[in-house]
């Protein structure tokens, strides 16, 4: 069954993509692009408190402009039931979904939703969500991780106390949950150390930024049916959550994927989509609607901030001995930050007798947080990073040569308890220390600094179809929202299977109607995942395919085998046929009992887990503590390269994202609660102008479990940059910094040049 | 017999912080109800919110999965991405 | 308000729409004469994902009314390709995966275009300053710069 032994046609080549050309030349339909007959434009209102309890609605004056056509709000929308459920990273409990999609008794942050109108245009809507009248009572509310978790702090939720302590708590509390990982005897393990650093740090909430605004068309009809067409990371997932919100089946909501703008995890929940179903459904129009880049920052995304604290200690000779971690992530307004991911991770990349990692989730006043790249394992990795670098200069070693000596093999135990299969940790440092880069001698004011990442990628359902058309080209069909090009790669994978070109076969992403369940297109699982749909559809395709030959040549269908797309006699013994091609054996499908079609509906178990070794250079000006990064390398072991210039691609987008997020990028919030820096002119991502070139090493260590030995490769890129700029920057610097982003007057102030 | 591992935060809340239990099942669905036995909540707890990883694989909706004497079986929380 | 009609050119062809004061040519682009090839990712001029050209001059259409282009000429995305015949930067856009999940592509197609017209040999630094008006999120820039550069060496070698 495995094909990871064979010799490759079209696995690791790099075709230009199916969807390519729609995309150069402006043809793909995005979110918003779409326009229905008769459609109307919806917008939200949005709380300008941090912390209030609405007292009351009053939408009269807005109902009574002209062109208005529905309003809702809370009341409109059915109570939702207190439940967990897999939104994207963490799980989160519905009845907080709902109120973040529209407030209903409280507002938890600054631009949640409160009420929605859908008018005849933009400009009416706008007018009448100014004409809605919210009366508030603001309570105190609280920002800061480390002060929401106070005895004294403003409480959001009544009805949360903390999970995961005993004895159980009486009173409510923000910190929503508490988990613990732990390995060995720490007490021990510090004892044995000759070495002990501890340093406390803190990251800021940081958003996941796609260029797309959040959109969506969705049109009720009387029937009850509902079309929606909108840009998320997962068609099913809007279905599920919709359905859910609004208490309608299934069956009567149709979800069309939109080509998406990038997602990077923030498009893995709904914010619109119910609202535009409901404002539909009372007005009998389709309603379109669209977030503006502020509405994006002020109540999308982002991932948690954090304050931690690490602890490592380690032997003269540069063997880590115990390893502590304590970790306090923001959730935003609801329960749900990534700790539980982020306390795994932390220090996954080594293997360590002692360990124990604590984490909390924190709820505030801010956005529910939601999942980016990877979600939690840059935080906690950037900590646990920092503080293994500082004990290999401490020493006097090598960075990569420590990593090495102390990082996960074959049989590793994780401190989450899982032993590792087959991994590659160790070989993307063997790449890193052998490259030129590492080698480059650096001028004054610069310094070069390493990194590695751990992410656990993950499997789950999908399903794909294969019909062969009646002149041998293929439709291939599958639900996994394609953010990065992963047409090309389902497309690479059924011709390598089916053996033929790959130009034949034609790849879409269909409608919640038209396929099964599929889970987000997150936790780098499309390629691995629907990835192993596809080879199976194939297969299922190829057996029918033999079978219809079978029947041609009037032999037992095991007596045929499929080569190079042909079905051949599978011996001499079998008798002397020529060989068939899919194309002359497709012709006649309709004589030898129709159509030939290959289908899979999988829930995809083991993948693999994927490590990367980063090295950045950086000069740091010491008048205006500017950072230039000045070269840079990601090194990751990816299993297989299905098409290699989008893994690399993936790798160079991940490694900008966590150089922007150790650089640039923050939410900054006034005394009130209010988010300053809602726009992409004061929460700065990285711009053409900022970054180098970023070289990619593409380690290939094949998943035992993928028939092409595919492992995720979306997330890990983003987790190693962090500490690889901070790395990097003490070593310029001198001076250890323990705060991101490393803008400009921090590192003024940590090197003492701004006094 | 199998033995299951659990974290300390689940464990802290149904098992009376014990993070390891030996219960007898041939699969994860007897498994998982055995534990509920033992602990109300924690079966009904894994189902809704947890992974189980058996021998290093992590598996998100463990239902049918054999387990062994032999089988490494951690309960951990369950895991997304971006 | 009353509409104002105006007249202007768009891809080589003449085109009439009604606008009011405030629209910008963003939304008359995308709303009014159905070309949505040009996006919208901030409304404030700091993505450029909307960049479209103006008389020659490179511009970010949500910063432009649309009674602006009244007796100019506008090209968009729409009107790079020759028919089926794709412009080099849009055929070396596809060789080189210079674009995830492409929604940045047709403002950085457009700006680059008008980068290749005035200096057919830029170096990378050029190109990254350049384009530096133009957000990916995905690709961290690299391959849609070398994409930049390969095509400019590309034109330069026909021409020789
Ligand atoms: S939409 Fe015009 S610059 Fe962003
Ligand atoms: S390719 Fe997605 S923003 Fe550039």
């Amino acid at each position: 069954m495995n094909e990871q032994a064979k010799q490759f046609k079209f696995v690791g080549t790099r075709p230009i993509r199916p969807d390519g050309v729609d995309k150069v030349t402006g043809r793909a339909m995005y979110g918003a692009d779409l326009t229905l007959p008769g459609m109307l434009e919806g917008k939200v209102v949005r709380s300008p408190h941090a912390h209030a309890r609405i007292k009351s609605i009053d939408t009269s004056k807005a109902e009574a402009l002209n062109g208005v056509k529905s309003v809702v709000t809370a009341a409109d929308m059915p109570e939702a039931e207190s439940k967990p459920v897999a939104a994207g990273e963490a799980m989160i409990n519905f009845r907080d979904l709902a109120e973040n999609v529209i407030a209903r008794h409280k507002v938890f942050y600054e631009g949640q939703t409160v009420a929605a109108v859908a008018a005849t245009s933009n400009e009416i809507a706008e007018r009448a969500a100014a004409l809605i009248e919210v009366e508030y009572e603001v309570l105190p509310h609280v920002i800061d991780v480390l002060d929401a978790m106070k005895d004294d702090a403003p409480v959001l939720h009544d009805h949360i106390f903390t999970g995961g302590v005993t004895p159980k708590p009486e009173k409510p509390s923000n910190v929503a949950n508490r988990v613990e990982f732990a390995l060995g005897d720490i007490d021990a393990g510090f004892a044995a150390a000759d070495i002990v650093i501890e340093r406390k740090f803190t990251t800021e909430p940081v958003h996941q930024a796609y260029i797309e605004p959040h959109a969506v068309v969705a049109d009720m009809g009387p029937d009850g049916k509902a079309d929606v067409w909108c840009s998320s990371q997962g068609h099913f997932m809007v279905r599920s959550f919709c359905a859910g919100l609004l208490k309608i089946e299934m069956s009567k909501i149709k979800v069309s994927a939109a080509e998406i703008g990038g997602g990077f995890g923030g498009k893995t929940t709904v914010y619109l989509e119910p609202l535009a179903i409901m404002l539909s459904r009372k007005a009998g129009r389709p309603v379109r609607m669209v977030m503006s880049r502020e509405e994006i920052f002020r109540a999308s995304g982002p991932t948690s901030g954090a304050a931690m604290t690490i602890k490592i200690g380690a032997t003269k000779d540069g063997r880590i001995t115990a390893g502590d971690a304590t970790l306090c992530l923001q959730a935003g307004a609801f329960p749900g930050s990534p700790v539980g991911p982020a306390a795994m991770t932390a220090f996954a990349p080594y293997d360590l007798e002692n360990v124990r990692v604590v984490g909390f989730d924190v709820v505030s006043n801010r956005p529910k947080v939601v999942a980016y790249r990877a979600p939690g394992a840059p935080i906690s990795e950037y900590a646990v990073e920092s503080v293994v670098d500082e004990l290999a200069s401490e020493l006097g070693l090598d960075p990569i040569e420590f990593r090495a000596k102390n990082g996960a093999k074959e049989g590793t135990q994780a401190a989450y308890g899982v032993k590792f299969g087959t991994i590659g940790m160790q070989e993307t440092l063997e790449a890193a220390k052998a490259t030129e880069h590492y080698k480059i001698p650096l001028g004054p004011n610069q310094g070069r600094g390493v990194a590695t990442g751990f992410w656990f990628n993950i499997g789950g359902e999908s399903c794909a179809g294969i019909r062969i058309n009646e002149d041998g080209s293929v439709s291939l069909t599958e639900g996994s929202p394609d953010i990065g090009g992963s047409r090309a790669s389902m497309a690479i994978m059924a011709a390598e299977v089916l053996g033929i070109d790959v130009a034949k076969i034609k790849p879409s992403v269909v409608d919640t109607d038209a396929t099964g369940y599929h889970f987000v297109t997150g936790g780098s699982r499309v390629t691995f995942a629907t990835g192993m749909a596809v080879v199976d559809a194939s297969k299922a395709a190829i057996d029918e395919l033999r079978a219809r030959a079978a029947k041609i040549w009037d032999v037992d269908v095991d007596g045929v085998v499929w080569e190079d797309g042909h079905a051949k006699p599978a011996s001499t013994n079998v008798g002397d046929f020529e060989p068939m091609s899919l194309a002359e054996i497709a012709a006649i499908a309709n004589k030898t009992g129709g159509p030939i079609s290959g289908h899979a509906d999988i829930n995809a178990k083991g993948a693999g887990p994927g490590f990367g070794t980063h090295i950045c250079d950086v000069e740091v000006d010491p008048d205006t503590g500017f950072v230039t990064v000045l070269r840079y390398t990601a090194v990751q072991d990816v299993g297989r390269a299905i098409h290699p210039s989008y893994v690399e691609g993936q790798l160079q987008g991940g490694a900008a994202q966590g150089i922007g997020w150790a650089l640039n990028e923050a939410y900054m919030y006034d005394e009130d609660g209010k988010l300053e820096n809602a726009g992409f002119l004061d929460y700065r991502v990285p711009v053409a102008s900022d970054l180098p070139m970023i070289d990619t090493i593409l380690v290939e260590i094949p998943n035992p479990t993928h028939p092409f030995g595919v492992r995720g490769v979306g997330e890990v890129p983003i987790i190693p940059p962090l500490a690889a700029v901070n790395n990097a920057v003490a070593a310029a610097t001198g001076v250890r910094f323990t705060a991101l982003p490393l803008s400009p007057p921090a590192i003024l102030a940590g090197t003492g040049a701004g006094d | 017999m199998v033995k299951v591992a659990l974290t300390s935060g689940t464990a802290s809340q149904f098992t009376d912080g014990k993070t390891e239990v030996n219960v007898t099942a041939q699969n994860v669905r007897q498994m998982v109800a055995a534990l509920e036995g033992k602990f109300p909540g924690l079966g009904t707890e894994i189902q809704q919110s947890m992974s189980v990883a058996i021998d290093g694989v992590i598996l998100p909706d463990p239902f049918l999965e054999t387990v062994n004497e032999d089988s490494e079986i951690f309960i951990l929380p369950k895991i997304g991405g971006g | 308000m009353a509409k104002q009609h105006i007249t202007t050119t768009i891809n080589g062809e003449e085109a009439e729409y009604l606008c009011e004061a405030q629209e910008t040519l963003l939304d008359v682009l995308r709303d009014q004469v159905g070309l949505t090839g040009t996006k919208e990712g901030c409304s404030s001029g700091d993505c450029g994902a909307c960049s479209v050209m103006l008389d020659g001059r490179l511009v970010c259409s949500c910063l432009v009314l649309g009674v602006e282009a009244e007796g100019k000429t506008v090209e968009t995305i729409e009107g790079m390709a020759d028919g089926e015949e794709l412009h080099p930067l849009q055929q070396k856009f596809l060789e080189e995966a210079a674009l995830q999940c492409g929604f940045c592509t047709p403002g950085v197609l457009v700006a680059a275009k008008a980068l290749l017209d005035v200096n057919d040999d830029p170096t990378e630094t050029e190109v990254r300053y350049w384009l530096a008006g133009n957000l990916c999120r995905c690709t961290g820039y690299d391959k849609i710069i070398r994409a930049v550069m390969d095509t400019a060496a590309d034109l330069r070698g026909a021409s020789a």
